[in-house]
């Protein structure tokens, strides 16, 4: 350019913004009369100034310091991380690149993040978002985007997950505003996917369109829950301006399609709860429906001011026929207190999945339209240059996304989920029951090993056999499309087995099939079966998968039902020692027919650990060993079988306490059984072993929503609550419980317990009373008595427990010696103190004679501990005590630890160590254990109040300050 | 104050050395300066969680501590350090930017960007290519006005650095930066000016 005319130029520029706005253009028009050119030039000089607000305004490397960091090359294709096998790149994000791999070890595909070195160099950082990435990893949930594994490769931090195809909710929406069917029906999945997070205590974060995946089959999946807080700022606790300077500042590089979707509390660097999540959804919805997103300006502090400051226009203005309802929900979802808001994505969820009902049922959802066709148009309208505006950046995310779309109508998302139904016995030997129980399982164990199905566990179907509900009914209850119904008839070595295959919606018949063959076929009409639903429900089954169901357990007939009475005996809802005892005989049984039999070898194994480690087995040596070796023989001779994986991390868990090993084994069987409540549960137990009740808590949401209706699982959950003295919750889980099985004993007496505990002796009296426990049901039977000492009404129980102890059953082992000692207590309580004395030197030498085989059974060291106690021998019982100590130590375990501290306190405040006893109860308060008495409650101020044990202790006044102490009822 | 070390010496040296004209100066400055930016720009990016402010002159500020040889008789100038750092930085940035871009050329047909963030990089690798083409142009016919948008842009200089360096008044380099932002903007989104 001429510089005489630049001068120039830039002269009438200057003139002419100095002026109103109003005035520039007749200004402009004026200086420049006459030459048509000069006009154009500073007219669109001007225009610029006019629109391009902070375009350069803040430096370059404040806003692009990624630009300053060596852009990382693709060479790493065709290289190996960990047992990932990089392929090729997927994308590149703001929290690293995206690889697609394929797991070398399970030969499957896998999509490998690769964090960024600067968002992982700071090691609290990293840590904290490590936290957070393993409970977000532990969500298994239909629409939640599964992670295999939170990983380190020399400096390389990496997440592998689950790959899927499809295209983000943001490159779909980058075509016309969604319809609104379309927009429900993703918001139904979005909400239901951050309930199961909100659930287990994940919050997402960073909700977006960009987090959010759309799969051709209608599945909508949500991506990088918590892997926001890799970028999070620390907290500020006031929202003073100061915080929401010091934010805007350090968010200068913030990118804005970020910024729009930040709740108020968010934007304000403030504390985020689940709220804020509900808020972004809120955004997303919104956009989704509008086609704009209800915040937004030029830059991202103008969008932040916007979403501080105004409320979003109507959507009826956008959209006349907007609903109602959905405009409230909005308003709910995007109140900027969040004191105001919906208050849990379940409500939110709630009021989402009505309007959608409403919708269909008034018939208004519209016909989706080819969605491919209409992206396509519109980047074809839009085909640009360089791209300077975010729309444009975002088109070409459509475009890039376009090949891995695939037009399909999209079925509803739960197409693919399935009970399956308890079959029909049709046997003329009605004893032959527990083999059509047998074959209905082993059928859905296929089905749960194929993870792009969803199917409900046998323990919540159990409820329905001789059903008269309607099956529309039962499936909405057990939250499934898909129902599979079938029975069985078994004459000597002839099989027929009938099977249909149904879809609840209208009840229609998919598939139905009926197999005449040999016992000896069996499996492969079990394989059949689960292939045959597989195909029917479009489920994708990867090589791996399809040689899993398709494996023959045994080929010996008489082992598989002896493993199918095993088995039967080992899924009954009480862990009894009569039902754990009945399922190791068969299990035997079933190994010693066919000693190649892995799976029984498996099944036998978890049966004796888990007797070990409750008791309900006789915790010897030998039943360790025998847990050890039927373990490894399944591993040896199926390396690959999840339920062996399984067993050989319980063993760790239960018999040696090597929690790190047991997790090992249980995330290598989490691999093969992706819809196995029992492998949450497992880790749940670990957790809370080690102390780590929040993430026991989250395993147990996580095990409860895969087998919602596991009653040995409820109970499970109900104690870990008890432990942690939350009993409204506890009793809520019962009463669950008590939903599927009415009138259980064992739950009514554990109600019972957290009576006790809770100091209502009356209430506990009242759900005692009807219950009639058997010897080997040792706990109720215990609680039964501990009640009458409660009471100090001692005197009906003492002829029970007598008439009990004339006859023993040799199975309950070390059980009769700790029946005995109660009966001692019983009779010291009554008043009878000779009658006592007797019971306990009798009860001494009962327990003493399974000590050398059960070396490491801290309960009986403690009953023997209490029984000296009894006797007045103080050196034995504090030896004792510290025996059971050493064994059982809390830095092992957290949750049965603490009982030999409860023994201490009760032996040191019978014999005249006050101090002791009261630095042991001050402890023992403070802390959540499974104590040592059958109820397996911690003590409570309600229960140093009642117990006799504690009576020395009555008037000392640190004592009264613990029993006053403000749990107490 | 502690002896200037070697490489503080050496930077010192070739920053005089390309400020005074000689262009091969640069080439060897950028290997010694470029790790440091690194890790710098790491550092920086991974404290925005902490409540720390990205700032150019934060980072050039550092930059200055770390290179120049405080004691050399010729360099004893802050803002006109900056300056020169300003030049650096552009130069090392549109270096990555072209990178950057390059990459996503090649890639692109296998790639999807799987999020906004990344789409933003790269928009604004090109954004950055883009300006510094302009920056070129405009310098063609208005070398001054490239040059403050040079430091304030690319160095993080406020008005009164830009003016005492270039020993003009501030509100000279208030217009200047004025006109050439709007020129720039017109350029970037098509408009013939």
């Amino acid at each position: 350019m001429e510089p005489g005319r630049w001068a120039r130029i830039t002269e009438i520029y200057h003139a002419t913004i100095a002026r109103p706005p109003e005035e520039r253009a007749s200004f402009v028009g004026q200086e420049c009369h006459g030459d048509e050119s000069l006009r154009k030039q500073v007219e669109a000089m001007v225009k610029s100034h006019e629109r391009s607000g902070d375009f350069i305004e803040s430096p370059a490397f404040a806003i692009a310091p990624e630009l300053l960091i060596e852009a990382q090359t693709v060479d790493l294709i065709g290289q190996s991380i960990g047992h990932y096998q990089i392929e090729s790149l997927l994308g590149v994000g703001g929290m690293g690149q995206v690889y697609l791999t394929r797991d070398e070890r399970l030969g499957r595909k896998v999509a490998l993040k690769l964090l960024p070195e600067h968002l992982t160099a700071d090691e609290t950082q990293l840590s904290r978002f490590k936290a957070e990435a393993r409970s977000a990893s532990a969500l298994n949930h239909p629409n939640i985007l599964t992670v295999y594994e939170i990983g380190t490769e020399g400096n390389r931090h990496f997440i592998a997950t689950e790959f899927i195809e499809g295209i983000t909710l943001r490159a779909s929406l980058t075509r016309e505003r969604m319809n609104l069917h379309d927009a429900l029906e993703i918001a139904v999945q979005v909400a239901s996917a951050l309930a199961a997070a909100h659930q287990t205590g994940v919050v997402h974060r960073d909700m977006k369109p960009e987090n959010i995946m759309l799969r051709p089959d209608g599945y909508v999946k949500v991506l990088d829950f918590g892997i926001a807080k890799l970028t999070e700022p620390r907290p500020v606790p006031d929202l003073d301006e100061i915080g929401t300077t010091a934010v805007l500042q350090t968010r200068a590089g913030l990118v804005l399609g970020t910024a729009r979707y930040m709740s108020p509390e968010q934007t304000r660097g403030q504390t985020v709860d689940a709220r804020s999540d509900i808020w972004s959804l809120g955004v997303v919805i919104y956009e989704m429906i509008a086609g704009v997103p209800p915040f937004h300006g030029k830059t991202p502090s103008d969008c932040i001011a916007s979403i501080l400051t105004t409320e979003p226009p109507p959507l009826s203005g956008v959209l006349p026929e907007a609903p109602l309802n959905l405009e409230s929900i909005l308003q709910k979802a995007l109140r900027k207190n969040s004191d105001e808001r919906y208050q849990t994505i379940k409500e939110m969820l709630a009021d989402l999945r009505n309007l959608k009902g409403e919708l269909e049922a008034e018939g208004s959802s519209p016909q989706t339209k080819a969605r491919a066709e209409s992206i396509v148009s519109k980047i074809k309208r839009h085909k640009r240059g360089v791209l300077l505006t975010l729309a444009a950046a975002l088109l070409a995310a459509a475009a890039f996304a376009y090949s891995f779309y695939f037009v399909a109508p999209a079925p509803s998302p739960n197409e693919k989920s399935i009970a399956v139904l308890p079959f029909e016995n049709r046997s003329e030997d009605k004893s032959n029951a527990y083999f059509t129980d047998g074959v209905q399982d082993e059928i859905l164990t296929r089905l749960s090993k194929i993870r792009d199905l969803k199917v409900i566990s046998r323990t919540s179907t159990q409820r329905y056999k001789n059903r008269s509900q309607k099956l529309s009914e039962i499936a909405n209850e057990l939250g499934v499309a898909n129902l599979l119904e079938g029975s069985v008839q078994k004459t000597n070595d002839q099989v027929r087995i009938n099977v249909q295959l149904i879809r609840a919606a209208n009840d229609s018949h998919l598939w139905a099939e009926t197999f005449d063959r040999k016992l000896t076929d069996i499996f492969s009409v079990e394989t059949e079966v689960a292939k045959a639903i597989a195909d029917q429900l479009r489920a994708h089954l990867t090589g791996q998968e399809e040689q899993v169901i398709a494996a023959r357990p045994t080929d010996n007939p008489e082992a598989y039902d002896a493993y199918l009475r095993g088995l039967a005996y080992s899924l009954k809802t009480a862990n009894t020692p009569a039902n754990a005892l009945g399922a190791q005989k068969y299990l035997r049984e079933a190994v010693k027919l066919d000693p190649k039999f892995a799976l029984s070898w498996a099944l036998l194994s978890y049966v004796d650990a888990r007797g070990y480690n409750s008791l309900y087995l006789q915790p010897t040596v030998a039943l360790r060993e025998e847990a050890r070796q039927a373990a490894e023989t399944a591993l040896t001779l199926q390396p690959n079988l999840g339920e062996a994986l399984h067993a050989k991390g319980f063993y760790h868990y239960a018999c040696l306490k090597d929690y790190d090993t047991a997790v090992r084994y249980f995330e290598q069987a989490r691999q093969l059984l992706p819809n196995s409540s029992r492998i949450p549960e497992s880790l749940a137990y670990v957790a809370r072993r080690r102390g780590q009740w929040d993430r026991s808590e989250s395993y147990f949401n996580e095990a409860e929503r895969l087998d919602p209706r596991n009653v040995f699982l409820l109970t499970s959950h109900a104690q870990s609550y008890m432990i942690l003295r939350r009993f409204p919750e506890a009793l809520r889980k019962f009463d669950q419980v008590l939903d599927i099985t009415p009138d259980d004993l064992d739950t009514l007496a554990n109600k019972a317990a957290i009576a006790q505990a809770e100091g209502d002796l009356p209430r506990a009296a009242a759900l005692l009373a009807p219950l009639h426990p058997n010897a080997d049901d040792t706990t109720a039977l215990e609680i039964q008595v501990y009640q009458a000492i409660l009471e100090r009404r001692p005197a009906q129980i003492i002829p029970r427990l007598k008439e009990i102890l004339a006859k023993p059953d040799p199975a309950l082992g070390f059980y009769n010696g700790e029946l005995r000692f109660w009966l001692g207590w019983a009779q010291e309580v009554a008043g009878d103190h000779a009658a006592a004395q007797e019971s306990w030197r009798q009860a001494r030498s009962e327990l003493e004679s399974f000590l050398k085989e059960q070396p490491e059974n801290y309960q009986l060291i403690g009953d023997l501990a209490l029984t000296d106690m009894g006797l007045g021998d103080k050196a034995a019982a504090l030896a004792l005590t510290e025996k059971a100590m050493a064994v059982m130590p809390i830095e092992k375990d957290a949750l049965a630890g603490p009982a030999s501290i409860e023994i201490l306190a009760r032996v040191a405040a019978r014999l005249g160590e006050p101090d002791r006893a009261i630095a042991a109860l001050q402890k023992l308060l403070s802390i959540p254990y499974a104590g040592p008495l059958a109820t397996g409650l911690p003590l409570t101020p309600a229960l140093l109040w009642l117990d006799p044990m504690f009576d020395p202790l009555r008037n000392d006044p640190r004592f009264q300050k613990l029993a006053e102490s403000p749990t107490a009822k | 104050m502690a002896a200037a070390s070697s490489v503080q010496q050496q930077v010192t040296q070739f920053l005089v050395d390309w400020s005074s004209g000689d262009t091969g100066a640069l080439d060897k400055l950028i290997p010694l300066v470029q790790p440091e930016l690194h890790r710098l720009a790491h550092y920086y990016m991974s404290r925005e969680g902490e409540g720390h402010t990205l700032q150019t002159t934060a980072l050039v500020n550092e930059a200055y501590l770390q290179f120049v040889d405080k004691t050399h008789p010729r360099w004893q100038n802050r803002p006109h350090f900056f300056a020169v750092a300003a030049q650096l930085m552009r130069r090392i940035m549109v270096d990555h930017a072209r990178q950057r871009h390059a990459l996503k050329r090649g890639g692109a047909a296998q790639k999807v960007t799987l999020d906004e963030a990344a789409l933003v990089t790269e928009t604004r690798a090109a954004e950055l290519l883009a300006l510094d083409e302009a920056l070129e142009n405009l310098a063609a016919f208005d070398p001054r006005m490239s040059k403050i948008v040079e430091m304030r842009y690319f160095g993080g200089l406020s008005t009164e650095e830009i003016a005492e360096v270039l020993k003009v008044h501030p509100n000279t380099v208030m217009r200047d930066w004025s006109a050439a932002k709007a020129w720039l903007y017109a350029a970037l989104s098509g408009e013939e000016c």
